[in-house]
């Protein structure tokens, strides 16, 4: 190999990688304008910098018909909280029922599971409503979260069972020889090594939860039982101006908790697929 | 402390029948191996006796109760397996008192007893780390420990050794063989490695295809197969077999193997129990063959050509071809040419006949 061959080889590299990282640019592009104007504008007042935009978190009325942010804020925790705290209970048990337990109507069920995740939920939308006035919980975030769960359930379960399906008989097998009764070795061997499931299912329901919209929306038409989400809806409201600082400001602080959780889980999510197989 | 009985245990997966018809004693206070190559049923018989799975039929006793209905759990039963199976989200203290924290014992009692074996296992420096934290040697040596700790009836092996290196394999060997007869537990060890089996067993069990081939001792095992199974899996490098044509020509007993005679003493022949076909299949183990020695009384002599030649270390491998047969020997001396001619001479009183349509021995 001689100086000129490598000198090509290097150009050609380089022209290469330039195709490569353009392209990559040339896509992303849109998705950081939008941040970039979002978190901007949030601070952005008439005359440069301002913290006008975010005075809805001190003052008790910012637009009249809007409840004040700490109790929506409230509620959007509850909501993403017991949406995630349900679903894990009711996906750590059903996932390992389905993982490692022989009983009638297991392969229909798995298919069935399936097919309900990838079912459009929001044709349901008007089905649910009746089901709820009749259970008598519109209006209230418990109704929500029922719904949420139920259809967070299927992939929830799916993805459990995934993670035990990568736990070796073996392990289970000796605590059940161990002395363990079977509910022991869920409770005490399976359970703490399906933690990596257990800890991404927790954060995807949670923000599921956080940023749901058309539910709350349909089903609470109270303002006090209002959402992050129906709060920014307000904001635009249909009869007056949009103060665009006030909506972006609100959109950052609904933001705050996602991007808590990719600042502080992004090492570890890239660890785990969803087939629930460690990788690396 | 107990004695096991199977009594014509079987285990059927759906269609496949995994086990069948296994009767088998374990005394109180042996070592026995469940000897087969994979796939045979060996950890199914395993799996049955610790409970893991449920018979088809047949029974299975502890003592004199039969234990079928008893969940595992409640059988006192010690188990190690191939992969450890080591809780990875414990440490290892955690490991071994898990098994005397179910059963509720008081936080002194288990730490006492679990000083005790770990002492014996010599893993008592590791009970902070995690099993992943530990050498391969060390999590067989803490399997091993939450199975003894429990003081079981029954000591259950599941390829224990596979999974370490040939050196420590060898020194576990004996170490596992040493700590039974100490505790003078019961112990079943299941294993494909006949080495494994004959070194630390008193009795073998030799499964195939999920039936019982023979349950001896590893020195009868040796000597006597009762099949063409046993006799080719038990030995090492294994036992040699040549078609050939009986016959007894005028009081003399031989077999015709590619034309030449091989004359068998004719008491032998008498002791068959069953009646000798004319096709046979002769079996000779490799260390009963003489090469290249001057002739010996009454041992009949092969000719043939050097295929190829493998040096063991303290012996060389040698396998000849005679027409279109091959057949293998050991020898002491070192240099042989491939190609060259060669004369073989068999101990007469070591030479097994077999049957090949029903492979039971004869001879």
């Amino acid at each position: 190999m001689n100086e000129a061959e490598i000198k090509r080889i290097k150009r050609r590299i380089f022209w290469w990688n330039f195709i490569k990282y353009g392209f990559m640019i040339f896509i992303s592009a849109p998705i950081i304008l939008f941040y970039s104007w979002l978190f901007i504008g949030a601070f952005k007042g008439k005359h440069g910098f301002t913290l006008h935009n975010w005075r809805f978190l001190w003052e008790k009325t910012v637009l009249k018909g809007l409840p004040n942010i700490w109790g929506v804020t409230l509620n959007t925790l509850i909501l993403a909280g017991g949406v995630a705290l349900f679903t894990i209970l009711v996906a750590t048990l059903g996932g390992y029922a389905l993982s490692r337990l022989e009983f009638k109507g297991r392969g229909p069920l798995l298919g069935f599971t399936l097919a309900l995740h990838a079912f459009p939920s929001i044709t349901l939308l008007v089905a649910i409503f009746y089901i709820l006035r009749t259970l008598g919980l519109l209006n209230t975030l418990g109704g929500v979260i029922l719904v949420k769960v139920a259809l967070e359930l299927p992939f929830a379960t799916w993805v459990m069972k995934g993670f035990y399906d990568s736990i070796p008989w073996d392990i289970e097998i000796s605590a059940i020889v161990d002395g363990a009764s079977r509910f022991q070795t869920w409770f005490k061997v399976m359970l703490p090594l399906a933690k990596p499931g257990i800890g991404a299912l927790s954060i995807f329901s949670f923000l599921s939860g956080w940023s749901e919209f058309v539910f709350v929306y349909t089903f609470i038409l109270n303002e006090k039982a209002w959402t992050l989400s129906t709060y920014l809806k307000g904001i635009i409201g249909e009869f007056r101006f949009v103060d665009y600082g006030l909506l972006t400001a609100v959109s950052v602080f609904y933001m705050i908790p996602t991007l808590i959780f990719f600042i502080f889980a992004q090492k570890h999510l890239l660890k785990i697929t969803m087939g629930g197989v460690k990788g690396a | 402390m107990a004695r096991i009985f199977l009594d014509r245990l079987t285990k059927k997966f759906g269609k496949v029948i995994a086990l069948s018809d296994l009767t088998l004693e374990v005394k109180d206070g042996e070592f026995i191996a469940i000897l087969g190559p994979s796939g045979s049923g060996k950890t199914t018989t395993l799996y049955l006796i610790a409970g893991v799975y449920k018979p088809t039929s047949g029974k299975i006793y502890f003592d004199d109760q039969v234990i079928n209905d008893i969940p595992p759990q409640y059988r006192n039963i010690g188990l190690v397996f191939q992969s450890y199976a080591l809780y990875p989200h414990m440490t290892v203290y955690d490991n071994i008192a898990f098994p005397l924290k179910l059963k509720k014992l008081p936080k002194e009692e288990i730490r006492k007893r679990i000083e005790k074996v770990a002492k014996m296992l010599h893993i008592d420096e590791l009970f902070s780390r995690k099993p992943n934290q530990i050498s391969g040697g060390q999590q067989q040596r803490v399997a091993l420990a939450r199975a003894l700790v429990k003081e079981p009836n029954i000591l259950l092996l599941d390829e224990p050794l596979s999974n370490l290196d040939a050196k420590l394999r060898v020194a576990t060997r004996g170490e596992i063989k040493r700590l039974q007869r100490e505790l003078g537990i019961t112990a079943i060890l299941v294993t494909h490695d006949q080495v494994e089996a004959m070194t630390m067993a008193e009795r073998i069990a030799v499964i195939h295809r999920g039936k019982l081939q023979q349950y001896s001792t590893p020195h009868d095992l040796y000597n006597n197969p009762e099949n063409l199974f046993v006799a080719g899996f038990i030995g090492n490098p294994p036992m040699n077999f040549l078609r050939g044509t009986f016959r007894i020509d005028s009081g003399k007993a031989e077999i015709i193997i590619n034309g030449s005679r091989i004359s068998i003493p004719l008491e032998r022949i008498n002791q068959a129990k069953l009646e000798i076909p004319e096709k046979v299949i002769m079996g000779i183990r490799p260390e009963e063959i003489a090469i290249n020695t001057s002739p010996r009384e009454g041992w009949p002599e092969l000719r043939g050509e050097i295929y190829v030649t493998e040096p063991l270390g303290k012996e060389t491998l040698i396998t000849v071809t005679i027409n279109e047969q091959r057949i293998s020997a050991l020898t002491p001396k070192e240099n042989w040419e491939i190609g060259e001619r060669v004369r073989l001479f068999l101990n007469p009183e070591r030479i097994h006949l077999f049957d090949p349509k029903t492979e039971k021995r004869l001879v």
